[in-house]
């Protein structure tokens, strides 16, 4: 069992800590009675750090099951974590204008689809050229962006 | 009324009526897809309508418009991702209506409310547009953060089970808000020295992220039960209401399209807020309050026929100040001067023959988008027939198009799949989405008009207390956080002493 409202309510707690903190860097009001740029972090770093607490007494009060245990041992959350790491991969390599984007866009795809769970090859490889011509052509044809 | 009936002769030609089709059609596949948005549709537009004569070139800018925002309900209810930020509302009981297994029946109900939202907000434009005006004339600093304040406060309506829980959720959107430039000051905030943060950080990618991103890695881990469909799709389910079942929706309907026309009219708002606020509202006064965001039929009619209605007000303030009450009636006004025509006073007394042509094409494209939308009824049901994978890349695609389309900048991409991430967190741990939304929202308005309405009022912080728009509106943020939840545990008490 893993306790989802124990570990978010810490991390909510030290958000609110660190935000408050990077307020106090930033000036006071400029005039009387009128509030600064500090203002807004402090209070909803104040709010945050109280509902922490207040999450914290809740999952005191009741420990719901979110997660069960071997969650993260799971296929579909290995599937889950393929899928971000391509997509990231992806993303960085548009970023840096790795590759060409109309090769790239059909991998990512292929390989995508695949982890959605289509296995049959023919669709994988239609589907994902018709996905990449089609993101090529809009962004190319339509919003008139170079790609490489 | 004589004005008007000229401008629907002047619109029947050819030219004007298939511009008009061709910018329904296109509204409906932008609106359609997450991230494209009417604004951008609007935007892209402009060029090829400059070729155009005026009533043909408007016809087209107001079809896509109009269209766009009808067609944004259509993701928000099949795949729980609003197409356009307008449908945010539609997503509260629109997808869990299609999970229920009712797919055509909210495919139906965004078609037909929306027509109907709409022609009230074209009908207000035309009856009541001098005092709409001059309502949204009224509207400074103080007015802005207490409305503001007012939606806020609903971040505890739709945080459902957990009110912690969606004020967590609601605060971490509030503090996202706070990265940039301070809006008052110019000061740097948390941008850590990056161009891109010191910009802020869009509310698009990050809505397409939470809703798009999130729900389908939701469902790699949960795959959506395929609806029984058949079964559902034969004779017991119609597909569409009755006359008594509209009927019974004409309180909160009328009520949401009001209250959306007068919000629409208000410059920097728009059809999200009127959805939200009416979607809020009508849960705590309807009968059928409870069913609210259980896929409740009544509310689904309500946030779609409160953000085409807001579409009204929003031009009622374009024609008749001159002022853009959205982003696409910005857009507009610039099509407008474009053709030689400046909105504002002058545009009613020296041009009364455009304003009628604008008026009566409103009406028509929401005559366009019914056709549309009760033909394309059967189309839009039968998508989530596709195999789930198909559907899946479809949605990831979009959105990472969508993402990428609002500033050309991948980073945008990044970030859209950030909050993905923690979409899916929030989902599988019992946190609300919709504050978070409302927070991006109204966090940046509020904050920016509290400090403003201080600056004018020299640190007198009675200010929003002293003007009476702004008082009503704290007064009734108070009544529907404290008095309303209260009065209804008293009913559900007398009834169950009833009941005993």
């Amino acid at each position: 069992m893993i306790n989802v409202d124990l570990i978010i309510s810490i991390v909510v707690f030290l958000l609110g800590i660190l935000l408050y903190y990077g307020s106090t860097t930033l000036p006071a009001g400029f005039s009387p009675g009128v509030p600064g740029p500090d203002f807004f972090p402090r209070v909803i770093a104040f709010c945050l750090i109280v509902l922490a607490i207040l999450l914290f007494i809740r999952w005191l009060r009741k420990k719901e099951i979110y997660l069960e245990k071997g969650f993260f041992k799971t296929k579909a959350f290995k599937n889950l974590l393929f899928i971000i790491l391509f997509t990231t991969i992806y993303v960085v390599a548009w970023i840096y204008e790795a590759g060409a984007f109309l090769i790239n866009s059909f991998i990512y795809f292929s390989i995508i689809i695949y982890l959605f769970g289509e296995k049959r090859i023919f669709q994988i490889i239609s589907i994902s050229a018709g996905f990449s011509i089609f993101t090529f052509y809009f962004f190319t044809r339509i919003l008139h962006i170079l790609l490489e | 009324m004589g004005t008007v009936l000229s401008g629907f002769s002047s619109i029947f030609s050819f030219q004007v009526l298939s511009s008009l089709g061709i910018g329904v059609l296109l509204g409906v596949f932008v609106g359609a897809l997450p991230g494209l948005t009417a604004c951008m549709a609007v935007a892209l537009l402009i060029p090829i309508t400059f070729w155009l004569p005026p009533s043909a070139g408007l016809a087209m800018l107001i079809g896509v418009y109009n269209s766009a925002i009808f067609a944004g309900g259509i993701s928000a209810i099949l795949i729980n991702t609003p197409g356009t930020p307008a449908s945010i509302a539609s997503t509260f009981d629109g997808y869990k209506l299609v999970k229920k297994g009712f797919v055509a029946l909210a495919v139906w109900i965004n078609t037909f409310y929306s027509v109907l939202g709409g022609v009230f907000g074209a009908i207000m434009l035309v009856i009541a547009a001098f005092p709409i005006a001059k309502f949204a004339l009224k509207f400074g600093p103080a007015e802005y953060s207490a409305l503001a304040l007012f939606g806020l406060s609903m971040m505890i309506s739709v945080s459902g089970k957990s009110v912690v829980k969606g004020l967590i959720a609601g605060f971490l959107g509030l503090a996202i808000t706070t990265i940039g430039l301070d809006p008052t000051y110019a000061v740097p905030r948390f941008s850590f020295g990056s161009p891109y943060l010191l910009a802020k950080i869009s509310f698009l990618p990050i809505m397409i992220g939470l809703f798009g991103i999130g729900e389908i890695l939701d469902q790699v881990i949960t795959p959506l039960m395929k609806s029984n469909v058949e079964e559902i799709n034969g004779k017991k389910q119609k597909g569409f209401l009755n006359l008594k079942e509209i009927w019974q929706t004409k309180i909160a309907v009328l009520y949401a399209c009001i209250v959306s026309v007068f919000i629409g009219a208000i410059p920097g708002t728009g059809g999200d807020i009127a959805g939200i606020v009416s979607w809020d509202h009508c849960r705590r006064f309807s009968k059928q309050g409870k069913e609210y965001g259980k896929g409740s039929v009544e509310a689904l009619a309500v946030t779609c026929a409160s953000n085409n209605a807001s579409l009204g007000g929003a031009m009622t303030t374009m024609l008749s100040l001159g002022i853009p009450g959205d982003a696409p009636t910005a857009i507009l006004i610039g099509a407008l001067m474009m053709y030689g025509y400046i909105p504002g006073p002058m545009l009613f007394r020296d041009h009364t023959d455009m304003v009628a042509v604008i008026v009566a094409l409103m009406f028509v494209a929401y005559l366009f988008i019914a056709i549309v939308g009760f033909l394309g009824t059967k189309v839009f049901s039968r998508l989530l027939k596709f195999p789930r994978p198909w559907i899946n890349l479809a949605v990831f695609c979009f959105s990472l198009v969508g993402a990428y389309a609002l500033n050309n900048s991948a980073l945008d991409i990044m970030v859209c799949l950030i909050a993905g991430i923690v979409g899916f967190i929030f989902r599988r741990t019992g946190f609300p989405l919709g504050p978070v939304i409302i927070a991006l929202i109204l966090g940046p308005i509020a904050e920016e008009n509290i400090i403003r309405a201080l600056l004018l009022a020299r640190g007198d912080a009675m200010v929003f207390l002293t003007r009476p728009i702004s008082l009503i509106l704290i007064i009734a943020s108070l009544l529907s956080l404290f008095l309303v939840p209260i009065l209804n545990k008293l009913m559900e008490r007398k009834e169950k002493q009833k009941i005993l």
